[in-house]
């Protein structure tokens, strides 16, 4: 496994919003977690990348483990996280905020190629590179932050319900690009809110509910299943 | 005589600058108003004269000059700073003023209160440009304060650190979600801010030669004024402000005389407030170049 997430348990305080979750994620995969708002799946990203310390459990990343490693560690070894509502810096160009994702890397050669790569692929974002990133819209934040992920090298990017405030034409665009990203063999831990477009790309998928993961398999084995429904829901389905 | 003024302003000026500087580049990364800056002023003041009656060569009192401010602002760093990191906004900012007391007393206890006059043979060269008379250490010390900030939007502007502090003074989340090891750069603004400090100080005995444990507090008001009249955050502002503080300082002294000093600084510090509550140049962030 690329990242194994063993018995992991999360608290801010006296909320327990992560209790003895188990995720993993193997080489090259995508896979999906779903859950209704306040499930924990963010706190579960959160912990995986270093920015909460959880409580309990195992972060094992590339076959080490990464439980007491720093944030820049994780980066540094492949993990990287495009967080719930972006996170761009607008203070900083649209061309900083890449350099940004690179952060940590010396090969600015390569960096500069692959800046230049994604101005293609995205060429909204390549017209306005020196400007502040507070101008783009939506759907090309929503680019940039999957750009500056990439940036980091990573061999396995998570995301945080990147499909948020996009029109369903960019949700449309969106799964497309991470689709062709995959396919370059970097794996993907989603979570999202979109049930059903989650599941279309995905491989394997967890559904949590009130911390815990209460199902988890293929996304034929879950759609098949009404618990789905009822934990997307939050209308509590127990496992 | 309008543009001697102008000239003797602007070499006072340059000192306020500097503090300037230190105090609006803390606040714009870091949110904080650090007192000790004052302190640290007066203490490289001090030491620049202990340090030339002691016969050190000019050269390396400058170099000792800077490493101690930044030695000190790493200390208030490593003591108030970081222990008070999950504390609200005033405890480093009460911590810092200790600082600012506990350097003082210290000069106090080792040198007393004596103002210290500093015998510098070089201190009194000048030339003469179209009628005006030019203090060569002067203008030394306004070219080293625009040249140092200069630096210093260069660094934010174009290198990896400066994005990165960019990015912490934006949000400090974001930053290590991006892999700044934020509790290591950190320093580095302080570093940054001592050296500034120390060089202001180092200028102020060089061109006034005469130091006294007190001479922090009058230069911490007219820097934190002219941080406000340029805009939070702001360092060319800071600059600006230094500036126009040193002009209307200078103006006010020979037109209305030492008595009009306050007033005119204070009420011009409260007109810009009026019509501009940002500041001269005001944005946010110690970016803005
Ligand atoms: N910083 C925080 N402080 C306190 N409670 C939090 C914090 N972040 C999240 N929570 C709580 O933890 C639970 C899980 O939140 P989160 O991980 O954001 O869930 P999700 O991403 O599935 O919506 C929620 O009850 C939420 O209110
Ligand atoms: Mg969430």
């Amino acid at each position: 496994m690329l990242l194994d997430i063993q018995g992991l348990s999360v608290r801010y305080g006296r909320i327990a919003a992560v209790r003895d979750a188990s995720v993993n994620v193997a080489e090259g995969e995508v896979v999906a977690v779903l859950g209704a708002n306040g499930a924990g799946k963010s706190s579960l990203l959160k912990a995986a990348i270093g920015l909460v310390t959880p409580n309990s459990g195992h972060i094992l990343f590339a076959g080490s483990d990464a439980t007491r490693w720093s944030t820049a560690q994780r980066l540094a070894n492949g993990l990287v996280l495009v967080p719930e509502g972006r996170r761009i810096v607008m203070s900083l160009t649209v061309e900083e905020n890449l350099l940004m994702g690179a952060y940590a890397r010396r090969d600015l050669e390569a960096v500069r190629k692959e800046i230049g790569v994604i101005y293609e692929r995205f060429p909204n974002l390549g017209e306005r590179r020196h400007m502040l990133a507070s101008v783009l819209s939506g759907g090309e934040l929503q680019m940039l932050a999957i750009g500056r992920g990439a940036l980091a090298r990573p061999r396995l990017m998570m995301l945080d319900e990147p499909s948020l405030g996009l029109s369903p034409r960019l949700v449309q665009e969106l799964f497309r690009h991470l689709v062709e990203i995959n396919r370059t063999g970097l794996a993907l831990l989603l979570v999202e809110q979109n049930t059903r477009k989650a599941l279309g790309i995905a491989s394997r998928a967890y559904v949590m509910e009130l911390g815990r993961v209460v199902m988890s398999g293929t996304p034929g084995e879950l759609l098949a299943d009404d618990r789905l429904e009822a934990a997307y829901l939050g209308t509590g389905a127990k496992a | 005589m309008f543009g001697q003024q102008v000239v003797n302003g602007l070499m006072l000026g340059s000192v306020y600058a500097l503090v300037a500087v230190a105090f609006t580049f803390t606040i714009g990364i870091l949110n904080f108003l650090n007192f000790s800056i004052p302190g640290i002023f007066m203490v490289t003041g001090m030491a620049t004269w202990a340090m030339l009656k002691a016969g050190v060569a000019l050269p390396i009192v400058v170099v000792l000059g800077l490493a101690l401010g930044a030695a000190l602002s790493f200390l208030v760093e490593r003591f108030i700073f970081r222990a008070s990191t999950h504390s609200d906004h005033y405890v480093p900012l009460v911590g810092s003023m200790a600082f600012l007391i506990l350097f003082e007393n210290l000069v106090l206890i080792r040198w007393g209160s004596d103002l210290q006059r500093l015998e510098l043979p070089f201190a009194d060269t000048s030339m003469r440009i179209a009628g005006l008379v030019i203090g060569i250490p002067q203008v030394i010390g306004l070219l080293l304060a625009v040249g140092a900030v200069w630096a210093l939007a260069a660094i934010m502007r174009r290198t990896r650190l400066g994005r990165g502090l960019r990015t912490i003074a934006e949000n400090p989340e974001t930053a290590t979600l991006l892999g700044v090891r934020v509790g290591r750069v950190v320093p580095t603004v302080f570093i940054i801010g001592g050296v500034f400090t120390a060089l202001a100080g180092l200028l102020f005995a060089v061109n006034y030669q005469q130091v006294s444990p007190f001479m922090g507090e009058e230069v911490a008001l007219k820097g934190i004024s002219a941080m406000v009249i340029g805009g939070m955050g702001n360092i060319w502002g800071a600059i600006l402000g230094g500036l126009v503080i040193g002009v209307v300082e200078t103006a006010a002294i020979t037109w209305f005389g030492a008595r009009a000093v306050d007033i005119g600084v204070y009420g011009l510090l409260l007109l810009i407030l009026f019509f501009r509550p940002t500041g001269l140049l005001g944005g946010h962030a110690g970016e803005r170049a």
